[in-house]
């Protein structure tokens, strides 16, 4: 399994431990975030419409569900607009952005576990019998619950690397941005990102075969 | 050279390598099983954000975005602040701390609470009868109860 990390060069992998000092308070954006700091709402819709877009599809991309995924995407600015005085410029304003997106969306998916665990002990049996056999729902089932089956499993996954990892990787696999565009964004170089997403799909490798599930 | 695969790997998963380049990562991967399997592994976890990815179609919104986060932040604005203890979460871990606490104190008192206590100590005080005037006999009728419970305390004063 360590094949490949065995004769990584260590340089590389320096590299990424002796990060660069990114000096992400210069940056262009870090003028709006100062407004909007000091209380500038015209500054946080600036922020608002630049990230909103983002947001949603990364969380309606694991929720599936407009009318949810337009409830978090609000809370998550809400949670911005509050505690944006307390960003101290140790990431980029994006990435932290993304952060308070995808912890949303696990608190969601808690939530959502329990909802469902209340409603079905709630069931009765006619009830459930009822459901079983509706069409509709025999029609559906199976690639929406397999999809939300491996939903779960790969935010279980996600859950086993750090919060900037899983950041890079969805921004990587989901939104589909290139090394180049996450080394903008973070203010670090090409190799570095390089030797993060490899370690995090590392990490993702090992948790799956920890959990004994099937990768695909 | 698996500098060169650890390099190429993101590429490769994007789909945009050239195709020289591919070839050379697949004909490195057939010389080298143990990296082929990791590689695989790269692969098949990689497959798995798919389900996550959102046409631009779906990710549209409707209009208005901004002013509904202005009308959660005024909703939370006037929120008072111990709502924050009625959250069911918090309720959660509240709960959750009282039984570790509780657990904790139980298996303290298990493992040092026991003093000198011997076991025959112990077995005295379980068989031991209580004496006619601590026997407080509870039942239906209040006024009983009250007038036994003051016989005990009274005997208990003596």
């Amino acid at each position: 399994m360590g094949a490949i990390t065995a004769t990584l060069s260590a340089d590389a992998v320096l590299g990424a431990q002796r990060e660069p000092k990114v000096a992400y308070k210069e940056s262009p954006e870090a003028e709006v975030i100062r407004r909007c700091q000091g209380g500038d709402e015209a500054a946080f819709r600036q922020i608002v419409e630049q990230h909103r877009s983002k947001v949603f599809s990364i969380i309606y991309g694991i929720v599936r569900n407009r009318n949810d995924a337009e409830d978090i995407a609000q809370q998550v600015f809400a949670k911005i607009y509050f505690s944006i005085k307390g960003f101290d410029f140790r990431s980029s304003l994006s990435t932290w952005i993304y952060k308070i997106s995808v912890n949303e969306c696990y608190d969601y998916l808690r939530k959502q576990k329990v909802r469902k665990l209340v409603y079905e002990s709630d069931l009765g049996e006619d009830d459930a019998r009822t459901m079983e056999n509706s069409e509709v729902a025999a029609e559906r089932r199976p690639s929406a619950a397999h999809r939300t089956e491996r939903r779960d499993y790969l935010m279980k996954l996600l859950s086993k690397v750090t919060e900037e990892e899983r950041v890079l990787l969805i921004q990587k696999e989901v939104e589909g941005r290139t090394v180049q565009e996450l080394a903008e964004i973070t203010g670090l170089n090409e190799n570095t990102i390089k030797v993060k997403l490899f370690r995090a799909r590392q990490k993702l490798v090992k948790a799956a075969s920890k959990f004994g599930g099937a990768l695909s | 050279m698996d500098d060169f695969l650890r390099d190429n790997l993101e590429e490769y998963l994007s789909g945009t390598l050239s195709d020289g380049k591919r070839k050379a990562v697949e004909a490195h991967l057939a010389a080298h099983p143990e990296a082929a399997e990791e590689w695989s592994g790269f692969l098949d976890s990689a497959s798995l954000f798919e389900p996550l990815r959102v046409g631009p179609e779906e990710a549209e919104q409707a209009p208005g975005f901004y002013a509904r986060v202005m009308e959660r932040v005024e909703e939370e604005r006037s929120t008072p602040f111990w709502n924050v203890f009625l959250r069911p979460a918090f309720v959660r871990q509240l709960v959750f701390a009282c039984l570790m606490w509780f657990a904790m104190l139980g298996a303290y008192v298990t493992v040092f609470g026991t003093g000198d206590a011997s076991p025959q100590i112990a077995e005295s005080i379980v068989t031991e009868q209580p004496l006619p005037e601590y026997n407080v006999r509870m039942g239906t009728n209040l006024l009983e109860n009250r007038n036994s419970m003051l016989a005990v305390l009274m005997a208990a004063g003596d």
